[in-house]
């Protein structure tokens, strides 16, 4: 029985094996490097931008600009902070921005939906490729001598490019 | 004796060449998908779209694009990056290209690619007037 065993069937096993190691990293390797340089997600830097510039509209030096902040409340965030959230490659808007100083004024901006992106941010049962670009900032600014809290929610989707 | 010496030496060589070959082709496609031309142009869309969205108003700004210089096939300098609307399109040949949107609303120029650099200058204008009158001088 145990001449039946030859070296050369024992050999023969350890090349199909070896076959299936080969394709099993053949496959890891494409797999990984298909995923990793498929496409780079800005999203997040794109929204804390966004975030910075929006800070940057509603204050000057620190102070608050209380009628920057009055217009917000009427007006289109877009044209006020001279933002153009318009993108051909898209049907719909694909920009949320939520503003909250002290309270006071709460300034949401979204268009065709975009409202529920920001739920999105935080839910752990989304699909990678649905989840948007976020980013959250409370910050203290001065107005009339007192520091006030203003809070920023900003959400980015561009799923399709990310 | 002798004789299954040099076949046990022949199978290990043949698989260390195999090895070798398979190890090759794995590393090359790495390689080769790290520098494709349209991971390239997305990159580079990308960056620029980045740059201008935090760029503030009367802001000009030099940035190094020797990698994309050198993979442009066929596509004149000053076609390789263009502002279309509020999108920055990264093209370097005919065949391929990217754009990507920036938010940013004031008035951006590119200028050409200063081939001796390897460099491109990033206009940021707040008015429309005022842009037209820059020079942006290599």
């Amino acid at each position: 029985m145990l001449k039946l065993l030859n070296k050369k069937g024992d050999e023969r096993v350890l090349g199909f094996y070896w076959i299936i190691v080969f394709v099993l990293i053949a496959v890891g390797v494409v797999s990984a490097t298909i995923v990793f340089f498929d496409s780079y997600d800005i999203r997040e830097v794109e929204a804390s931008i966004l975030g910075d510039r929006i800070v940057d509209c509603i204050s000057e030096n620190g102070e608050l600009r209380n009628d920057v902040v009055d217009d917000l409340q009427e007006g289109d965030l877009e044209e006020i902070c001279g933002f153009n959230f318009n993108d051909d490659f898209y049907d719909k808007n694909q920009y949320y921005v939520y503003l909250n100083v002290n309270g006071i004024s709460e300034n949401e901006f979204s268009k065709d939906g975009t409202d529920n992106l920001w739920p999105l941010c935080g839910a752990k049962d989304v699909k990678k490729e649905d989840k948007p670009g976020c980013f959250d900032k409370k910050i203290m600014i001065l107005d009339k001598g007192e520091f006030i809290l203003v809070e920023l929610n900003v959400a980015i989707a561009k799923n399709k490019q990310n | 004796m002798g004789a299954k010496r040099g076949n046990i030496l022949t199978e290990n060589i043949v698989f260390i060449v195999i090895t070798l070959l398979f190890i090759g082709a794995l590393f090359g496609f790495v390689i080769r998908s790290s520098s494709s031309t349209r991971l390239t142009e997305e990159v580079y869309a990308k960056k620029f779209a980045l740059i201008i969205d935090s760029l503030k108003p009367d802001t000009i700004l030099e940035y190094s694009v020797k990698d994309l210089t050198e993979k442009a096939v066929n596509i004149p300098e000053n076609q390789v990056i263009k502002i279309i609307d509020n999108k920055v399109l990264v093209k370097l040949s005919e065949n391929s290209g990217y754009s990507y949107s920036f938010f940013n609303s004031a008035n951006v120029r590119i200028g050409e690619i200063n081939v001796e650099k390897g460099t491109i200058k990033i206009s940021v204008k707040k008015e429309i007037e005022e842009a037209e009158n820059v020079e942006i001088v290599e």
